[in-house]
């Protein structure tokens, strides 16, 4: 037996990996309520792929078990992967509770693609057990397709699991509310699905149009109401667990309300952010992980509002990519000269990083989640960590307007309009000129490699950024550029390409030609450019005439004042230009 | 943690329906302030360790009058240890002669509860003997 995990950090790590002991020992702690528990939760991510969360209640009794046990079976037909968590009530007077769901779902209990789990409530009203909120955000993140919540058999009014869900379907069984019941706001107001149960038994149908009777009253009513808000009015089924009819109507109407990829959790998140209650604080390597998924996060709310509907999203539990991106970030943070995150109730909501380089400040990071923006939270974070304290400031940015808006404020300008261009390294890549040689910086003694490197880079970018060459010789292959025995440029290739500098802009393509010869050797299917396209013409009309595609969105290369050479220089890939 | 509820499995392995003792334990315990994860008769010993495993309880109570315990209760304890849950305190009630109770709490079971036992002495066992939560 192997010593377990009882971290809450570690057991969620192994939850997303498939562990269902970690899980089932993670729901505990959030049960428990314990502090650990507590912190980790507070740094989940409030964004990224998750499952669709769906609530299911009624009156005791109307049959939501027998209901979800076929929707499990209807999931499981199409083979995806489904939670239930299902929250029985505890006995005011001793704590105690039966939790008898599973009763109606043993017909799954050794299906490995269904996890069940019953909470008991604890003392909570509202027929939610207070950690449930907790619960269905932990096993929206645990790899699950659909997440379903039977909560306690709950009365008109309480309706608490609809503000912690995608979509709240209210079960109803025949004979059990007449038209006066449906009338009563409280949970209909908030169904989006109202099913009736127990369709074998007579007095279904007419249960039925007595809902759909009463909707109608409700759109009329709303008709009268104008431009006021008004409740939603949901989608009425018939179905029966017994005979299996109307299942699978059922589960495409929960289907069809499933949310965008990427969307907020609710009640869970966004939670609500209260600018009054932010603080700055300096960030710590602890935070790198949060950091990332911030960062992510707000790329994604970047693709949304540049048009693309699916965003740009990301699967938060891909601990593979964040490998992928963890250099960088550690990079990023051990050369920071100033570091700020943007704290509400112990929660990351933003943060700004830039480094120094001799009379540079760069700002490497900028970024604040969504339901955050607007709010004067970068503006704060900009204060502290991209003071005007330096000769020469820079930044790479996004079009992102509000960004934008900020920076040229600051007084920045663009100096350069950078595009990707990516595509397949040409069989017969440009070739530089004879009398430029090539050599791979391992090659040269640290010493001559830096000094040949600060002397390019003081011509190109005016400033000296050895911290950064160290870190890229350590990561990547690179060449020195020499002609008659002077550096006259450099370039980086490996799994991306760049930063590319040239004392002489007709060398570009010949570098770019020398990377497409590395990446053809080490079989890489693609490389990506980041050009300006002003001043850069030759290489931009070699990519193009080989077939590279143009991505439409640009990033600025802003500075105050304007000192780089774009038409010599390639930047590396975001977020810094380095 | 100590006020934390204890989270108690009543499960009935085996091919035998009768649960009548199984829910009246369920109910006592309940009264007792314990959280009582009842999953109804015929349980498999895998079914078993998967609900443990996804509920995460404290104790697992092996209900049975069928005779097989000597088969299906050591299975449901060495499936225990084998994924990881050797800490979960595991007993046994119903129909055991005497004479096998050695054997089962050789293999992991701990008390075994006869015919006439009270709920109270369950309860106070329990108390007694459900390791103390880690995290």
């Amino acid at each position: 037996m192997s010593a377990p995990a009882t971290g809450p950090n570690e057991l969620m790590a192994a939850a997303r990996a498939g562990d269902r002991r970690a899980l089932g020992r993670l729901l505990t702690q959030v049960e428990d309520g314990t502090a650990p528990i507590a912190a980790a939760l507070r740094d989940m991510p409030v964004e990224g792929q998750r499952a669709h969360l769906v609530g299911i209640t009624g009156p005791p009794g109307a049959g939501k078990s027998s209901l979800v046990n076929a929707l499990v079976a209807a999931i499981r037909a199409d083979e995806r992967p489904v939670a239930v968590l299902a929250v029985d009530p505890s006995s005011p007077i001793t704590g105690g509770a039966i939790l008898g769901d599973r009763v109606r779902m043993q017909q799954h209990a050794r299906d490995t693609g269904v996890f069940i789990r019953s909470m008991a409530s604890r003392g909570h009203s509202g027929g939610l057990a207070a950690a449930t909120r907790d619960a269905a955000t932990v096993l929206a993140h645990s790899g699950f397709d659909l997440v379903l919540i039977e909560t306690v058999g709950a009365g008109q009014g309480e309706v608490a699991v609809a503000g912690i869900v995608d979509t709240t379907v209210v079960v109803e069984a025949p004979g059990m509310g007449d038209e006066i019941q449906a009338l009563k706001a409280g949970m209909m107001e908030l169904a989006d699905v109202v099913v009736v149960s127990k369709a074998d038994l007579p007095g279904a149908d007419q249960a039925a149009s007595a809902l759909r009777a009463m909707l109608t009253v409700g759109a009329q009513h709303d008709r009268a109401m104008g431009d006021q808000p008004r409740p939603r009015r949901p989608e009425v089924l018939l179905a029966s667990a017994t005979e299996g009819t109307g299942i699978t109507e059922l589960l495409a109407a929960i289907d069809r309300r499933r949310p965008s990829a990427g969307g907020p959790i609710p009640g869970a998140g966004p939670r609500a952010v209260d600018t009054d209650t932010i603080e700055l604080r300096p960030l710590t390597a602890e935070d790198d992980r949060v950091l990332y998924l911030i960062f992510r996060t707000a790329l994604d709310d970047l693709g949304r509002r540049q048009g693309d509907p699916n965003g740009w999203p990301f699967d938060i539990a891909d601990d593979a990519e964040w490998e992928r991106w963890r250099p960088m970030f550690e990079h990023i943070r051990s050369t920071a000269d100033l570091a700020w995150g943007a704290e509400s109730d112990g929660r990351l909501v933003g943060y700004a990083r830039s480094i120094r380089r001799g009379d540079d400040r760069e700002l490497t990071e900028f970024f604040v989640v969504p339901e955050a923006q607007g709010r004067g939270v970068g503006a704060r974070l900009l204060e502290r960590a991209f003071p005007a304290d330096a000769q020469h400031r820079s930044i790479l940015a996004s079009t992102d307007a509000t960004a934008l808006s900020r920076y040229l404020r600051l007084g920045l300008v663009p100096s350069a309009t950078v595009h990707l261009f990516e595509g397949p390294p040409a069989a017969d890549p440009a070739q530089l000129p004879a009398d430029v040689v090539a050599r791979p910086l391992a090659d040269l003694p640290a010493d001559a490699r830096m000094d040949a490197l600060a002397a390019i880079d003081a011509e190109i970018l005016g400033m000296r950024r050895d911290v950064d060459h160290a870190w890229l010789g350590g990561q990547r292959p690179g060449w020195l550029l020499e002609r008659a025995g002077a550096p006259v440029g450099y370039a980086y290739g490996g799994p991306r390409q760049g930063p590319v500098a040239v004392l002489d802009p007709s060398l570009l393509v010949g570098a770019v030609g020398l990377l497409e010869a590395e990446a053809l050797r080490r079989g890489e299917e693609r490389i990506v450019l980041w050009v300006s396209l002003a001043g850069s013409g030759d290489l931009v009309r070699y990519v193009l005439g080989r077939g590279y595609r143009i991505d439409p969105d640009p990033l600025y290369l802003l500075e105050d004042p304007p000192l780089i050479r774009a038409d010599r220089y390639l930047v590396m890939s975001p977020p810094f230009h380095l | 943690m100590s006020d934390r509820p204890i989270k108690v499995l009543i499960a009935k392995p085996g091919l035998d329906g009768h649960d009548r003792g199984a829910k009246v334990l369920a109910r006592g315990l309940r009264d007792e302030g314990f959280e009582v994860v009842y999953t109804g008769i015929r349980q498999t010993p895998e079914m078993i360790v998967a609900t443990a495993e996804q509920e995460d309880v404290d104790v697992v109570g092996l209900s049975i009058l069928s005779g097989a315990h000597l088969t299906l209760l050591p299975r449901v304890t060495a499936l225990l240890r084998e994924r990881g849950m050797g800490d979960v305190l595991v007993t046994a009630g119903g129909i055991i002669p005497d004479a096998d109770i050695a054997e089962l709490q050789a293999a992991g079971v701990g008390e075994v509860f006869g015919p006439g036992t009270s709920i109270g002495e369950v309860a106070a066992y329990l108390r007694a003997n459900v390791p103390p939560r880690a995290g």
